[in-house]
């Protein structure tokens, strides 16, 4: 039987760099040209398989990247386990942003999350303000995890959520699955109910 | 074929589940009753029995489960409900044998039973069997059609090995459609008025942002709730039935009736007019109905007090019409010691109940004994109109005793409880429970613990669980098993409880009997009742909570003497005066009921206590029984599952930020937001907390609903309404004036989402510490921040604010009884409180013309702002001292331990109030010159000397603070 996990991811970082893109793309595999800005919180799940046929599910976290709600970000990351700290590489100002986000997470978040950094939008590289070298240069000196996206190709999006998993303490035993109580209701996909009993590191469990 | 009976089947099921076969059966022998025999062949023991199969939308798996329909009586093939639905999991198995006994294991081969089959034309007979960790259900069916039957023993063969090869997946949520549909029918009967009533959000799970709660346990509470009130509203046919009751409570001390009871009986046209006493609005000072600042709720603050609504509503009714309904309870009907042991004789009862229709005097006629029912000294009435009789039906009693041991029936309680039914309608109506409760609390002042505890016990033995009598109604038919499950007390609409219950009033004997004394008529009542023992168990929610009980306005009903030892009132001197025959009701909000009078007769003396009635209106809503039910079913199927999908849920709101501009002290202002379900699946949303330990807003704002639901298309309209009571204010006041905050809108398996709420509060001078206000350096709303103030050696006297409304007073008033003439303006008032936050020129009365208004506004804006003060101007450690006071002397000398804030606006006040009550009365005016200064001191001494609410003072007698102000002011 396959070992499976559970964990919690927030997405931070500056508005109208594609946080809700990235999450669509890995989600769903779409993109939408025009999206309404974030105001709240979108929750939505993804399982990704690992070579080792271990199974990760994520419990995504996408927040709201508009100053005025940044006093309620970190009801979001508490408790999580991993964070994905999204930038554009068309902007400057937005991995400046980024990094006070990487700041207030190694300050206040769980000490053993685990960061991403992810420029996004490669597919305007044309344009590009941030370079691969600046970035992956901060990334190393945080011990982040580091990659370009481009929510809108595709690019690098499911390669920067793998990284995550594999990167995660995958070392708890593996869940109860297959002992689940016939007729007791617990749905399967996109769905949890015990959510709230997400503690860092947990594995999964659905019973 | 049967092609009905499939599509009757397939039409139950949703668009996930197949129709695989289904055939007829009979019922030979149910597991749980056996009762039913195989000879009847009438359409009870009729079953369909069919087999259906679920396919999960992402997984290619197949489940299947035997669901087993019962058909209703009279009804054809289509009418059919769920009576089982079992997994074909593990724990299913069947047999097939012929009905000649010999047993044939399909299990075995399935080649060789076939042949078997086909070749009978007999009946066979079909045991499925489901075994459960504790018990093992079976059902024996007789089938008739062998072809069908064969094709269903293949499909259940089939859906167990595609079970026992997906084991690990198997799930069977889906069938909770099913399971439930049996509970659907509760769906039509009254659910616990406790629960009915009580905000719902407050039933949900524990959430906050980033952190849901139970989200599939709180979309089926709330689902469950929404269907309720949905199927109402569906089958609602637009009319309503008036149903008066009349109910009563009367402790006749072992005494047998030997008065007319007429006053207690027949409708009350005036509640003043039959009890005696004057109007009790006229003898309520204007001042004392202002809000209450400390359980000031929007709606006082909107307008009138609730006090004054509902005298209104006593003495709106001039016609009064029959009760259609009396319900009476009598508590010590027999005090002999046999008694308490074994009641066997109903010759008292038999009695009372004679001497109520002889009470209704001419009306008698027209009345019959519904239902009655006795335990020891309880005694319960139902007494209808004749005319009515056949509205009444599935009529039960419960008993509890409370006394010794509690189970003698010295205390406790008797019950009825009755289903109304409104007459002469084209549909059947759904019925509307009625629950009646007499009952007789724990005795003596000091016992309120043990009355609040046999509340609560009586609450939870008074159980119905069977019908006295034949159920002839029409409704006989339908009211099969479920009706007859036991009930509890609040599974009802209305339930009413008319107790003896004991509770005293919280006060010295001396000051309680003055206080009755003192003002004519009852005009003290409102303060009596502050200490009444059952008030402050329902607000403390120790007994009775949220029960409604209307304002009292006639005098306490105990205990009177019948000889010598009487006081001027006639209360028996030995023991103190309280309000301990009651009666109160709490009903479903789709059951309006209005109460028309509450009094006491003082005329009827057999008794140590006086009779109490009430009289009840009912508008009860006409709802079609039947579509109700198909209404709660079809709602049922069309919300069920949303936990289950695979499609998120989607809400538009509209705006996402609430700009509220300046916001006030005391002035309400209301926004809506539109909330739209744009996606594919029912959406609950609520709004939940940014942190646990916060509530979902702050005090200053409301949001309603905090819970709903919407299908797919619907919307519907928030209301954020933002008031800034004094308990905000004295936090906003202190705070940069700059109020912002973020709603958070969370939908159930789906998106939080924030609403901004801004605005610009403004300072107000009211809801402050005395200390602060001396220390302002300029009017309030001037300020710049809130932590400017004057250095200590340059601090005013006395707050400017409080001396301003003063000096008006003293300029302008000549004839005291100015202050308490006329309404209370409120837009006056708001005008009056912020001139002095702005510090601008109070409007000036112009010459010769009436300034009654004004005056009232202003008199009223002190004492308000008196009140609104953070703590009382006379502190509450200090309150027991002054009441100690027993000279003028001695009260001067007091005042040197008052703060010295404190001492400035105590000796500005009193000299105000000694002031007015020198001034020469009118000669019209009955009020001497000494009641004008008592009449002051009761208005001032009980905000000057306000109740300490945190619990660390006792509060002391209203009395004593009165006493202790006409030092200075008499």
């Amino acid at each position: 039987m396959s070992k499976q996990f559970q964990f919690k991811l927030v997405l931070l970082g500056e508005s109208a760099v594609g946080k809700s893109s990235l999450v669509l793309r890995f989600v769903k595999d779409q993109f939408d040209d025009y999206r309404e800005s974030t105001i709240g919180a979108a929750f939505l799940t993804q399982t990704i398989t690992l070579e080792d046929q271990t199974t990760v599910k994520f419990e995504i976290w996408d927040t709201a990247g508009q100053e005025r709600y940044k006093s309620l970000a970190p009801m979001y990351y508490r408790n999580a386990n991993c964070a994905v700290v999204v930038y554009d590489i068309t902007q400057a100002a937005s991995l400046e942003k980024a990094k006070t986000w990487i700041r207030e997470l190694q300050r206040q978040a769980d000490p053993s999350i685990v960061i991403a950094l992810c420029g996004n939008k490669l597919d305007l590289s044309a344009r590009r303000q941030v370079t691969e070298e600046e970035a992956s240069k901060y990334a190393d000196e945080e011990g982040l995890l580091w990659s370009e996206t481009s929510a809108k190709t595709g690019e690098g999006v499911n390669a920067i959520f793998n990284a995550i998993a594999k990167k995660l303490p995958l070392t708890a035993p593996p869940s109860a699955r297959g002992a689940r109580v016939a007729a007791s209701g617990a749905p399967r996909q996109s769905v949890d109910l015990n959510r709230q009993s997400t503690a860092h590191g947990s594995e999964a469990c659905n019973c | 074929m049967n092609g009905i009976m499939e599509a009757a089947i397939q039409s139950l099921l949703r668009s996930s589940e197949n129709l695989k076969a289904a055939l007829e059966v009979e019922v030979t022998q149910l597991q749980e009753r056996g009762d039913l025999s195989s000879s009847s062949t009438d359409d009870r023991s009729r079953r369909i029995l069919a087999v259906v199969s679920h396919r999960r939308d992402y997984v290619g798996d197949e489940e299947g489960s035997v669901l087993i329909f019962k058909r209703t009586p009279g009804r054809s093939i289509e009418d059919l409900s769920v009576e089982v639905a079992y997994p074909i999991s593990g724990s299913f198995s069947f047999s097939v044998a012929q009905a000649r006994r010999k047993t044939l294991d399909l299990r075995a081969s399935g080649g060789e039973t076939a042949a078997t089959l086909g070749q009978s034309r007999s009946e066979l007979t079909l045991t499925i069997k489901y075994e459960l960790a504790t018990e093992i259900r079976s059902h024996t069916l007789i089938a008739r059609d062998t072809r069908k039957l064969q094709s269903f023993t293949a499909e259940c063969r089939r859906l167990k090995d595609m079970f026992t090869r997906h084991e690990f997946d198997a799930d069977f949520s889906w069938l909770s459609l099913y399971t439930q549909e049996s509970s659907l029918k509760s769906f039509s009967s009254p659910i616990d008025l406790r629960m009915v009533n009580l905000p719902l959000h407050t039933r949900l799970s524990p959430a906050s942002a980033g952190l849901p709660g139970d989200d599939a346990d709180d979309i089926s509470i709330v689902r469950e709730n929404w269907i309720y009130n949905k199927a109402i509203e569906e089958a609602f046919t637009g009319s309503s039935a008036r149903l008066l009751i009349r109910t009563g409570t009367f402790n006749v001390n072992g005494k047998m009736p030997s008065q007319d009871l007429s006053p207690w009986l027949r409708p009350t046209k005036r509640n003043s007019e039959i009890s005696g006493w004057i109007s009790p609005l006229k003898a309520i000072p204007p001042l004392d109905i202002l809000p209450n600042p400390v359980d000031e709720q929007m709606t006082t603050s909107l307008g009138a007090s609730s006090a004054t609504l509902a005298h209104a509503s006593l003495n709106n009714d001039a016609k009064v019409s029959d009760p259609d309904l009396l319900v009476l309870g009598f508590q010590e009907l027999d005090l002999s010691t046999e008694a308490l042991l074994y009641a066997t004789s109903t010759v008292k009862e038999d009695a009372w109940v004679e001497a109520i229709l002889a009470g209704l005097g001419e009306r008698g006629i027209l009345y019959e004994k519904l239902a009655s029912k006795q335990l020891v000294g309880m005694l319960i009435v139902a007494i209808a109109k004749k005319s009515r009789l056949s509205c009444f039906s599935d009529i039960r009693f419960s008993t509890a005793g409370a006394g010794i041991m509690g189970i003698m029936g010295n205390k406790g309680a008797t019950a009825i409880r009755m289903s109304y039914t409104p007459l002469g309608q084209e549909i059947s109506p759904s019925p509307t429970v009625l629950t009646f409760v007499n009952a007789h609390l724990a005795a003596f002042d000091e016992m309120v613990e043990r009355r609040n505890f046999d509340f609560h016990d009586l609450s939870r033995r008074l159980v119905f669980d069977q019908t006295d009598e034949p159920d002839s109604n029409s409704y006989a038919n339908t009211a099969s098993e479920t009706s007859r499950r036991p009930v509890g007390l609040f599974e009802s609409d209305v339930l009413f409880w008319m107790v003896y219950l004991n509770y005293r009033i919280d006060l010295a004997d001396g000051d309680v009997r003055e206080l009755l004394t003192s003002f004519p008529g009852p005009g003290n009542v409102p303060l009596l009742l502050k200490y009444d023992q059952l008030k402050m168990a329902i607000a403390s929610g120790k007994a009775f909570a949220e029960f409604s009980e209307h304002a009292i306005t006639h005098m306490p009903s105990y205990r009177y003497a019948s000889n010598t030892s009487e006081d001027s009132l006639g209360y028996d001197r030995k023991r103190k005066p309280a309000w301990t025959d009651r009666i109160l009701h709490m009903s479903a909000r789709s059951v309006p009921v209005t109460q028309r009078s509450y009094c006491s007769h003082p005329q009827i003396t057999l008794s140590d206590h006086r009779p109490v009635s009430a009289d009840f209106d009912l508008n009860v809503s006409i709802v079609d029984k039947q579509k109700r039910e198909i209404a709660a079913s079809k709602l049922y199927r069309e919300l069920w599952g949303v936990e289950h999908s695979s499609k998120t849920p989607k809400i538009k709101l509209q705006p996402v930020k609430l700009d509220f501009g300046k916001i006030y002290y005391r002035r309400l202002i209301r926004q809506t937001l539109s909330i739209q379900n744009n996606g594919q699946i029912p959406c609950v949303y609520r709004f939940v907390t940014a942190n646990a330990e916060q509530p979902i807003c702050p005090q200053w704002l409301k949001i309603d609903p905090v819970v709903g639901l919407l299908r797919p298309g619907e919307s519907s309209t928030i209301t954020v309404t933002v008031f800034v009571d004094n308990s905000s204010a004295s936090r906003l006041n202190l705070l940069p004036p700059r109020l912002d905050f973020t709603l958070i809108l969370h939908t159930a398996l789906g998106k939080d989402h924030f609403i901004s709420v801004t605005g610009e509060y403004q300072y107000t001078c009211f809801a402050n510490k005395l200390a602060r206000l001396t220390r302002l350096p300029c009017p309030v709303r001037s300020m710049k921040s809130p932590n400017d103030q004057v250095p200590a050696q340059q601090l005013v006297n006395a707050p400017r604010e409080i001396m301003r409304l003063i000096n008006w007073l003293m300029t302008y008033v000549t004839d005291p009884s100015d202050l308490f003439n006329g309404l209370i303006e409120e837009s006056i008032c708001i005008n009056i409180r912020e001139c002095l936050d702005t510090g601008d020129q109070f409007p000036s009365p112009q010459s010769g013309e009436e300034h009654g208004p004004l005056t009232t506004a202003i008199v009223s804006t002190l004492v308000q702002l008196l009140d609104s003060l953070v703590d009382p101007v006379v502190p509450s450690y200090l309150h027991a001292r002054c009441l100690q006071m027993t000279s003028r002397d001695e009260a001067f000398e007091l005042l040197d331990e008052f703060p010295p804030e404190s001492v400035n606006v105590w000796i500005s006040l009193t000299a105000f109030l000694h002031y007015m009550s020198l001034q020469k009365l009118p000669s019209q005016s009955s009020t001497n010159q000494a009641e004008m200064a008592e009449k002051l001191a009761t208005i001032f001494a009980s905000v000057l000397l306000r109740d300490d609410l945190t619990g660390l003072y006792t509060p002391v007698s209203p009395i004593g603070k009165q006493k202790f102000l006409l030092h200075f002011v008499g």
